[in-house]
């Protein structure tokens, strides 16, 4: 089975077989390697000798690597899904509205604007306080205020809806 | 000596002076808030007594209930660490009422370099340079534009009260400043609850150098060199190193004088660091003096041979320093790095979580003071900086050497440190030849910020492997009903029991 590994915005084919556990890569070749497990998530891979150790953990339905220092992203899909996936993307609009929410929770210090403003990108939302620190949540494109759903003085999880906008245009 | 002493702070710096306490033989009492429990502090101190709470404000920063287990359980004295209780005139005063001794300066010299606005007249008063800018708290909007125009753009707004980079903004024109003020003295209120706010000269390509100094009850004064901390993000040291490479011998001996009369003219006993800025003609400004052990003392403690926090207990003894020689002989170089809980990429915003694998880096020349286990939950009710990394070298390249490596070998997963981050400012040319300013970051952006990911196909393979693995496992776990399988050796212990 062919799967497509996406690392920032480069993708990289893999071919796997089921039967006999090799790799080739996208240029048909076979890859030598050796993957072994060391325990709670950290790994060891020898590719075409060289040695590895790396952590890998689930994230966001992707996988976050740790090798040498260096954290990547990477996001798997195989034929089918991808095949799926440039469907259901060709049939979707790309949505005006977006809710904005707490990157981290905190308290809500300050609200500068107010439902059917007219806001420009990197115009200030709100402020919000965490680890003793004042972090400015902004606009991230031209648009308009719909709804805020926080007050002043409240405290918010991470990922709680904190506003939302209607995209300009 | 003290037989037993309470230690008043949490994290990586409680477990330190803990270790310094038990190689001299001294007892030591920990202190914890609720979701403290776990911590490392906890386990490794001889008594450890729960304080009840978890925000700052009903544990670390709540003196009196600490002063009262300090009271019950036989502390003769009580070390304060950095951050919370460090700068308190009034815990320091509360403390010598109680009977205990404050390992640090007297309450009266916190008070008065606790005021920066005091502590800038003081300096002046005692020829120590120090920056352009109105001495005192501004009462208006007003006032701040007309200060501003007169010293001239850029200008920073500074916090009263203030250290940690909190309540401080730069304002690099008149449209700015209104908001940046309200905002600041908002952050100074929250932080320090007091919201004065003042104003001084923005240097442009500073330098942040820092002399540690030691002074004794018998009226000795040393300083013990320098540290220069210039990488610093959202005005926090992140990088740290000492000596620094700008100084010869004979600006460390004028700054190292300037730092011993700063302490002299404050009456300074103990442990203390004179913070200066150096601008790009080698003239230097006082900054402020902080009144207690450094984050980043360690540094200096490898290019000296000094137990700092050993030195602060035998001076809070009354024994005499006996240093006099050390502040121009260094032992090789060392650097620091301070690894936060961090998301790097997304404005530097703490990244609270639970630590599910860590094995720290070791090996020649590397020091590690960490505050954390694997298992514990980063919170955001205390700071996010869980470990400091610390790398000694003969000279600087091998010291930066060697901390690129202990960094890369560094495995922390769960959250999402600035170790990659670090990593980048190291490597970086200005950095290798030693081109530093507080502005280091903000100036090189461009390259910092890029991730480069130096084998893809490897980490392509990576997830792929552990994504087919996953698929794997979940097949077997259906093929068998999510039964698990039964020990062998389980089997025959029943079999053994029932006989």
């Amino acid at each position: 089975m062919k799967y497509i590994v996406k690392i920032q915005d480069r993708k990289y084919t893999f071919d796997y077989s089921e039967n006999d556990k090799k790799i080739s890569n996208q240029n048909n070749e076979p890859l030598d390697y050796d993957w072994v497990e060391l325990g709670n998530g950290c790994f060891s891979l020898i590719l075409n000798g060289n040695s590895y150790i790396c952590h890998v953990s689930e994230q966001n339905g992707g996988y976050q690597i740790m090798v040498d220092g260096e954290v990547v992203s990477a996001t798997i899909e195989d034929e089918q899904s991808l095949t799926l996936n440039k469907f259901v993307k060709a049939h979707a609009k790309e949505p005006s509205e977006q809710v904005i929410k707490a990157p981290i929770p905190g308290l809500v210090t300050r609200i500068f604007v107010q439902a059917g403003d007219k806001l420009k990108k990197d115009a200030s939302l709100l402020a919000l306080e965490a680890m003793k620190m004042e972090n400015l949540i902004k606009a991230p494109c031209e648009c308009t205020v719909e709804k805020i759903f926080v007050k002043s003085g409240q405290t918010v999880q991470q990922n709680q809806p904190l506003i939302q906008l209607k995209k300009s245009g | 000596m003290f037989k037993k002493i309470l230690i008043a702070n949490r994290g990586e710096i409680a477990l330190r002076i803990i270790r310094s306490c038990k190689d001299l033989g001294i007892k030591t009492i920990a202190v914890y808030s609720d979701i403290d429990r776990s911590s490392p502090h906890v386990q490794f101190a001889d008594e450890a007594y729960p304080l009840g709470g978890t925000t700052s404000a009903e544990t670390y920063l709540d003196g009196n209930k600490i002063i009262r287990i300090a009271k019950d359980h036989g502390a003769e004295a009580v070390h304060p660490g950095y951050g919370f209780l460090a700068e308190n005139a009034a815990f320091a005063r509360d403390a010598q009422n109680a009977g205990l001794v404050f390992i640090g300066p007297s309450p009266e010299s916190i008070e008065l370099m606790g005021s920066k606005t005091a502590a800038r007249s003081l300096m002046e008063k005692h020829g120590v340079p120090t920056i352009p800018g109105s001495k005192k708290a501004l009462q208006s909007e007003e006032e701040a534009l007309a200060e501003a125009q007169r010293i001239g753009y850029p200008v920073l707004l500074k916090a009263s009260a203030g250290g940690g980079g909190k309540g401080m903004r730069l304002v690099e024109n008149p449209g700015e400043l209104p908001s940046a003020l309200q905002s600041a003295s908002r952050e100074a209120q929250s932080a320090f609850g007091d919201s004065s706010i003042y104003i001084e000269k923005y240097l442009e390509q500073p330098r942040h150098i820092e002399f540690q100094i030691l002074a004794d009850s018998h009226g000795n004064v040393v300083y013990l060199g320098e540290r220069e901390c210039s990488i610093q993000r959202r005005h926090q040291k992140i990088i740290e190193e000492a000596p620094s490479v700008v100084l010869d011998s004979e600006l460390r001996k004028k700054m190292g004088r300037a730092a011993i009369q700063a302490a002299k003219a404050c009456n300074y006993l103990n442990a203390g660091t004179i913070e200066f800025m150096l601008d790009k003609h080698r003239n230097f400004y006082f900054l402020e003096m902080n009144t207690r052990l450094q984050v980043e003392h360690p540094v200096t403690e490898l290019v000296t041979g000094l137990d700092l926090v050993q030195e602060q207990i035998r001076i809070a003894c009354g024994e005499a320093i006996s240093l006099s020689s050390v502040g121009e002989r260094f032992w090789g170089h060392a650097v620091e790095c301070r690894i936060y809980a961090e998301d790097v990429e997304n404005n530097f915003t703490p990244s609270p979580g639970k630590i599910t694998y860590l094995k720290p880096a070791d090996g020649p020349g590397i020091r590690e003071d960490s505050g954390v286990m694997q298992g514990n939950e980063i919170s955001l009710y205390y700071d996010p900086m869980i470990s400091k990394l610390i790398a000694w070298g003969k000279d600087r390249e091998q010291a930066v050497r060697r901390m690129i490596r202990a960094l890369k070998e560094y495995q922390l997963s769960g959250i999402k440190t600035n170790i990659p981050f670090l990593i980048r400012i190291l490597q970086h040319p200005a950095f290798i030849s030693g081109e530093l300013s507080t502005t280091f970051i903000d100036e090189h952006r461009s390259e910092l910020f890029k991730q480069p990911v130096t084998s893809p196909e490897a980490i392509g393979l990576m997830a792929l492997l552990k994504h087919i693995n996953r698929q794997r496992r979940i097949s077997y776990r259906s093929d068998k009903n999510h039964k698990t399988p039964t020990s062998q050796w389980k089997m025959l212990g029943r079999m053994k029991h029932s006989r």
